[in-house]
């Protein structure tokens, strides 16, 4: 395969101008006008097996100071370089769509960490200018309750990837991931967001690109960060409530849910990534959530949210 | 204290064969404090049968994947772990040994397994308390080679039905595995737990055996247990530590019942000292 050039497709993907020659299941597509010098392309291509004289590597992928390669067996071979290229190969019988999820997943957070990026695993929203970011493992119910937020007024700002940009001064900035909520059946029911239901994340996995079309939800393309809630449920031995997290357990919890934590550190060392915790922690506190699973409930964590956001006025 | 060689070690069992108490059990010989350990405090974020720890390992997470894409990278991980020798890990599972397809659901390369039994009529009536499911659904449960689990914590499993769960780990050859019989627990503890270290290499004094087993003892999580909850019991489960009988099934399941799990698992049940009928 080789690359079709120029790329016809951009978008503007947590601070960077992006051109493609693949259409990506993003929000943002901005003018092409605008992209004339894109920071970052995405191609089609071949990509080997492994990189030769990794400094780093996992079970199913290599990194050196330079380039990230994942390899998913049947699925496709990711590279990233450089901060400036990405590469997709896709298996063979492997369907573009179907992949895609991993393009602007972990091949994307390789380029962002390439250009010396903070990220968190976690979804954002903004209320009132400023920015909420939700973290928590797959499945904690991060997109849910982002979805919900909106419903409930607030405007959408990431879903799943919270870029965070430290500043000379003030609070650092989270930028918006470009990206649609991504929703399974059951969540898009409960929130009430059928109307704006898209494809499938993949082709056989029941997870839905969710678009939230009303002009009035529209983020600014940053807004400056408030508060981090890690997400936890409630359970026999936590009641649900909102509690501050000490610092040192804040900036473990923060180097916990670091997007792609290994990636991150191929990149940037561990004490890198402290320091980066602790600033974001001298302007921003971090707070345990822990909030009932049942959809039936989730009207009570956003209650408890919009509460907690007045007393932090 | 008590100190084990380094490298990953399977607790592996059935659901509701004990597999939590020997976690704790293992946790109050490794800590070796004079006070019990926290039975909310054992959950291991980095088990490499979580979702965040293979997310973290993999970089891809598992809610994106297929289930024949996740059983194809799961080998891959746990192997990758495996190769960390820093210090020992015990890793529960409730995983079967083999995928349909022939290959070691959790690769090879753990340094031991401990794989432990239960009686099945015994289990039925735990797995009924704790999954609220009627002893019939749960026995239904018991004999479907296609059960499976999908949990928010841990990543989606394939359980099996109760025989082949149990030949699928003591009868394959790939990871050195010590069988423990639950009732054998129950019957001589300290025995057992003696047992358990000399097998997986570690050292441990008569003393420290026995702290190990007050601490971990049925009174004493049940005591945590009402004080504080138990993170890992089901929402509206009663009770996690309930008595844990030996032969309880005697009185609570009818004969149609047990004749169910007795002629579909009549072989696997006598190789491991559970008589039909009796």
């Amino acid at each position: 395969m080789s690359a079709i050039s120029p790329s016809m497709y951009h978008y503007r993907l947590s601070g960077l101008s992006v051109a493609s020659d693949f259409a990506l299941p993003m929000r943002a597509a901005i003018d092409p006008a605008e992209a004339a010098t894109p920071d970052v392309t995405f191609h089609l291509g071949d990509v080997p097996d492994s990189l030769p004289e990794p400094l780093h590597r996992g079970a199913n992928w290599t990194a050196t100071d330079r380039a990230f390669l994942l390899d998913l067996p049947q699925i496709g071979r990711f590279l990233s370089e450089d901060g400036r290229r990405l590469t997709l190969c896709p298996a063979p019988g492997s369907g573009l769509d179907d992949i895609l999820v991993f393009v602007t997943g972990t091949a994307l957070a390789a380029i962002l960490y390439q250009r010396g990026a903070m990220l968190l695993h976690g979804s954002a929203v903004v209320q009132d200018g400023r920015a909420f970011v939700f973290c928590g493992e797959s499945g904690a119910g991060k997109s849910t309750l982002a979805g919900a937020l909106v419903q409930a007024g607030s405007s959408f700002l990431a879903d799943d990837v919270c870029s965070i940009e430290q500043r000379l001064q003030g609070p650092p900035a989270v930028r918006a991931d470009g990206r649609a909520l991504r929703l399974y059946r059951d969540s898009i029911d409960h929130v009430g967001l059928e109307g704006a239901v898209g494809a499938r994340v993949r082709r056989r996995i029941e997870k839905y690109h969710v678009a939230l079309g009303d002009p009035s939800h529209a983020a600014p393309e940053s807004a400056p960060l408030a508060a981090v809630y890690m997400l936890a449920s409630s359970h026999a031995a936590a009641p649900p409530g909102i509690t501050p997290f000490p610092p040192l357990v804040a900036a473990q919890a923060l180097l916990h849910q670091t997007y792609r934590r290994r990636l991150a550190l191929a990149y940037s060392s561990q004490g890198k990534l402290a320091m980066r915790a602790a600033m974001l922690l001298s302007h921003v506190r971090v707070f345990h959530l822990r909030r009932p699973l049942d959809f039936s409930r989730l009207g009570e964590s956003v209650a408890m949210l919009k509460a907690h956001w007045a007393s932090l006025q | 204290m008590t100190v084990f060689p380094p490298g990953l070690v399977w607790l592996a069992s059935y659901p509701k064969s004990g597999n939590t108490w020997v976690r704790i059990l293992l946790a109050n010989l490794r800590s070796g404090a004079d006070h019990p350990a926290d039975i909310n405090n054992l959950a291991e974020p980095e088990s490499v049968v979580g979702r965040w720890r293979f997310a973290d390992d993999m970089l891809v997470d598992a809610d994106m994947l297929e289930r024949d894409e996740l059983e194809r990278m799961r080998p891959l991980h746990c192997d990758f772990a495996a190769q960390d020798r820093r210090q020992a890990f015990f890793c529960k599972t409730h995983d079967r040994f083999w995928r349909p397809s022939g290959e070691p659901t959790l690769g090879t390369q753990a340094r031991r397994a401990l794989y432990i039994v239960r009686d099945p009529r015994d289990v039925a009536i735990s797995l009924s308390h704790h999954a609220s499911l009627s002893i019939d659904e749960v026995i239904a449960q018991m004999i479907n080679a296609d059960a499976h689990s999908n949990g928010r914590v841990q990543l989606p499993y394939a359980v099996g039905d109760w025989g082949a769960h149990v030949t699928g780990w003591t009868e394959q050859s790939l990871v050195r595995t010590k069988v423990v019989r639950y009732e054998s627990m129950r019957e001589d503890t300290p025995g057992t737990v003696r047992e358990i270290i000399d097998f997986l290499g570690g050292q441990a004094s008569a003393a420290d055996i026995a702290r190990a087993v007050r601490h971990s003892a049925l009174d004493e999580l049940q005591r945590q247990e009402v004080r504080n909850g138990f993170r890992e019991s089901r929402p509206g489960q009663e009770r996690f530590f309930r008595a844990g009988r030996v032969g309880g099934w005697r009185e609570v399941l009818t004969s149609a019942q047990s004749s169910v799990l007795e002629d579909r698992f009549a072989q696997v049940m006598g190789v491991h000292g559970y008589a039909i009928g009796a």
